[in-house]
């Protein structure tokens, strides 16, 4: 049975009259990827900093590697890495330096020092700007380094929180492959982000929070399974008759159906060929359509239904 | 990892080329731009001989004669110090009277007819009994009111031995008559800076030493979760706390004592400022007030309840507020809070920098500069423990 790294029951935290947190609880075990997904201001950071012990909470327990966790526990605080939503750096500091500096607050010996920041800097590849101070680098370049400032030290639990944003989709695909790459060499990760793909790709456990409170948790298939969608069939046509939608709303499977903008979304729960009855149902009625495709449900679907909102403002 | 701590935050503070830039175009601008103003001024009052007048005792006292003393004082170019005439006390308000339409007679008396009462006598028969007067007649009577405060300090020694131990009377003598006039020497040339303008310097001294207060800011900005990304990091990690602020305090005390050392060393040997006193003594204080206004910042920044712009008011509010208070920008200020409310002065940074200087200007090293210090010294310590304490490993209400 894996080790419990993270563990925190019914927390509670509150500014004022707003409840960030209500009474809620995780659990993550050695050598997962964690995704922690929410729209923004569902409390993913406040769990984090409540996490790491920078923000007083309310009520509740947080336990990191089976420990109650407090300010002064350093000895579990060495074992942790974190990559900030807003990049934390010096200016003043070279991309070296900077690496070194943060990494010389875990790491007192100096060889060993020097051999880690020499891998943080290849494994985020930006060895080509170590001397580079930070406002030299573009946006993609200076997650890296804010990333490298955060590994260096090789923690065993490292907060990704959001590290995306605002960031190109080459860096973009870049941080994820290196977020895989230190699962893979045993890291457990906690990951936070409000694109659900990210998650998606990378997260063997994911949890769902809107409002302070955990909504669902589960692999990416599971949390898929919990609602009715299982298929959308979405066609692309300029004509529609009059009982179109009455019609397709009465095929197998179908319970769902809207027509927006010149494009036709099917809603199915369960059956195979869904796509194929739909195609079907067109020609048979002699409609003629631009693109018919099939989508699985993402977890947009999933915390759609749950919430009746969207997980992120459309951008 | 102090080592650590402490040479990186010396090169961010190095390298912040606004903090530095400000700071020192701050000191030598004002610095200049003072030197201008005063320069002429300034020039003709250097080595200016003082006609006075000298009401002498009819009888010797105890073969002390004060007059021969007086006469023998110089400046440092050995241009005499008095152009003496002897006189008595008729002929004295005489020549005074007359002062008041002549610009080139004497500009006072000094009264030795009463050994426990040595009195300095100023045009329009003012008489003055204390150094503390500063002239605000001008530097002659500047130099008149220090020579008086010396020999009243002295013959107060000569005659309390005389009642209680007059045997003893000829070893003091000869003491005294060797320590006096190196001692008056001493203080009337640079102890009791005849130039009242330098005032203006160790003002400007004063504020640099003050605004070095946003250097400690940064060292607990830094540092703490709740008030930069970089502060949220160094909270996260295992090291101590106490550890990483000393060793920014030093490094921002390394960088901030250097430019005060720089502006000092630019008005000294640059503009050839006379800041009287031992010249050690006024780079000392000013180290230490250096070092009293990093303490400042560094305190002030520890209330993380309120906001990053309400410590930046504070901080400022304390600056100038209370370098108005200790008379930086009104002369007789430190003299009302003195009267009204004297607490104010002991706790107020300013105050306590600026009496350092005064002291050390007015009297020279004594009593009143290291009592000055004591309180240099003791609210620096108290800002920094305190600030130490209060940073302690915690957890924030909200970042």
């Amino acid at each position: 049975m894996p080790n419990t790294v993270v563990e925190i029951n019914n927390l509670v935290k509150r500014y004022k009259e707003l409840i960030a947190l209500d009474n809620f609880s995780l659990k993550i075990n050695e050598g997962e990827v964690f995704g922690l997904l929410g729209p923004n201001g569902s409390g993913k950071t406040t769990t984090i900093n409540c996490m790491l012990s920078l923000l007083a909470y309310d009520k509740g327990e947080i336990k990191l590697f089976g420990e109650k966790m407090t300010p002064n526990k350093r000895e579990i605080k060495s074992k942790i890495g974190i990559v900030s939503q807003n990049v934390a750096v010096f200016d003043e500091l070279t991309v070296y330096e900077n690496v070194e500096y943060f990494c010389g607050l875990y790491i007192k010996d100096k060889k060993l020092r020097k051999q880690y920041v020499d891998e943080a800097l290849e494994f985020v590849d930006i060895m080509d700007f170590k001397k580079f101070y930070p406002k030299k680098l573009s946006g993609g370049l200076l997650r890296r380094l804010n990333i490298a400032c955060g590994i260096a030290h090789k923690p065993e639990l490292i907060i990704f929180d959001e590290p995306t944003v605002a960031v190109d989709p080459q860096s973009r695909n870049k941080i994820l492959e290196g977020i895989e790459e230190l699962n893979k060499k045993g890291a457990t990760i906690i990951y936070t982000s409000h694109y659900m793909e990210e998650v998606e790709q990378l997260c063997n456990h994911i949890l769902i929070m809107d409002k302070g409170k955990k909504i669902a948790e589960g692999t990416s298939d599971e949390l898929k399974g919990m609602i009715k969608n299982t298929e959308s069939v979405v066609v692309n046509v300029r004509h529609l008759k009059d009982n179109a939608i009455e019609d397709i709303k009465k095929l197998h499977h179908v319970y769902d159906v809207k027509y927006m903008n010149n494009i036709l979304t099917i809603k199915c729960s369960g059956g195979k060929h869904n796509i194929t009855h739909v195609a079907e149902y067109f020609e048979q009625s002699n409609l003629d359509y631009d693109r018919i495709y099939s989508e699985l449900p993402t977890l947009n679907d999933v915390f759609l239904e749950i919430t009746g909102k969207e997980l992120r403002d459309k951008e | 990892m102090f080592l650590n701590v402490f040479i990186n935050r010396l090169k961010i503070n190095l390298r912040n080329k606004e903090a530095i830039g400000w700071s020192l175009i701050f000191s030598l601008a004002l610095g200049t731009l003072f030197y201008c103003a005063f320069n002429s001024i300034y020039e003709n009052a250097k080595s200016t001989e003082v006609k006075v007048a000298v009401i002498e005792s009819d009888e010797s006292f105890a073969n002390f004669n004060m007059t021969d003393m007086l006469k023998e004082l110089e400046y440092e170019d050995g241009t005499k110090m008095l152009d003496i005439t002897e006189a008595d006390y008729d002929e004295a308000v005489k020549l005074l009277k007359a002062s008041k339409d002549d610009e080139n007679e004497i500009k006072g008396a000094i009264d030795l007819r009463d050994m426990e009462d040595i009195r300095l006598i100023l045009p329009g028969e003012k008489q003055v009994e204390s150094a503390a007067f500063r002239s605000s007649g001008g530097i002659e009577e500047s130099v008149l009111a220090s020579i008086v405060s010396v020999f009243r300090q002295y013959s107060a020694i000569i005659v309390e031995t005389i009642k209680s131990n007059p045997a003893n009377i000829e070893n003091v003598m000869a003491t005294f008559e060797d320590e006096t006039n190196e001692l008056v020497k001493s203080r009337s040339i640079s102890g009791e800076n005849k130039d009242p303008y330098v005032s203006y310097f160790y003002s400007l001294m004063t504020m640099m030493a003050m605004m070095a207060a946003m250097a400690g800011a940064a060292v607990v900005e830094s540092g703490q979760a709740n008030q930069s990304a970089a502060g949220a990091r160094v909270d996260a990690s295992p090291v101590s706390k106490g550890v990483y602020l000393i060793a920014g305090l030093l490094a921002a005390i390394v960088v901030q004592v250097s430019i005060t050392l720089i502006g000092l060393c630019y008005l000294v040997y640059g503009l050839k400022i006379n800041f009287g006193g031992d010249l050690a003594y006024v780079f000392i204080t000013a180290v230490l007030a250096t070092i009293l206004g990093i303490s400042l910042g560094f305190f002030v920044y520890q209330f993380t309840g309120i906001s990053k712009k309400a410590r930046e008011n504070i901080v400022m509010t304390i600056i100038i507020g209370g370098g108005f208070l200790s008379g930086l920008m009104i002369a007789n200020m430190k003299t009302i809070v003195e009267m009204h409310c004297p607490i104010v002065n002991r706790i107020n940074p300013s105050a306590v920098i600026t009496d350092a200087f005064y002291a050390l200007n007015m009297y020279g090293v004594g009593d009143r500069y290291y009592k000055a210090m004591a309180y240099i010294v003791g609210l620096t310590i108290v800002f920094i423990v305190s600030g130490l304490i209060m940073s302690r490993r915690k957890s924030y209400a909200s970042l």
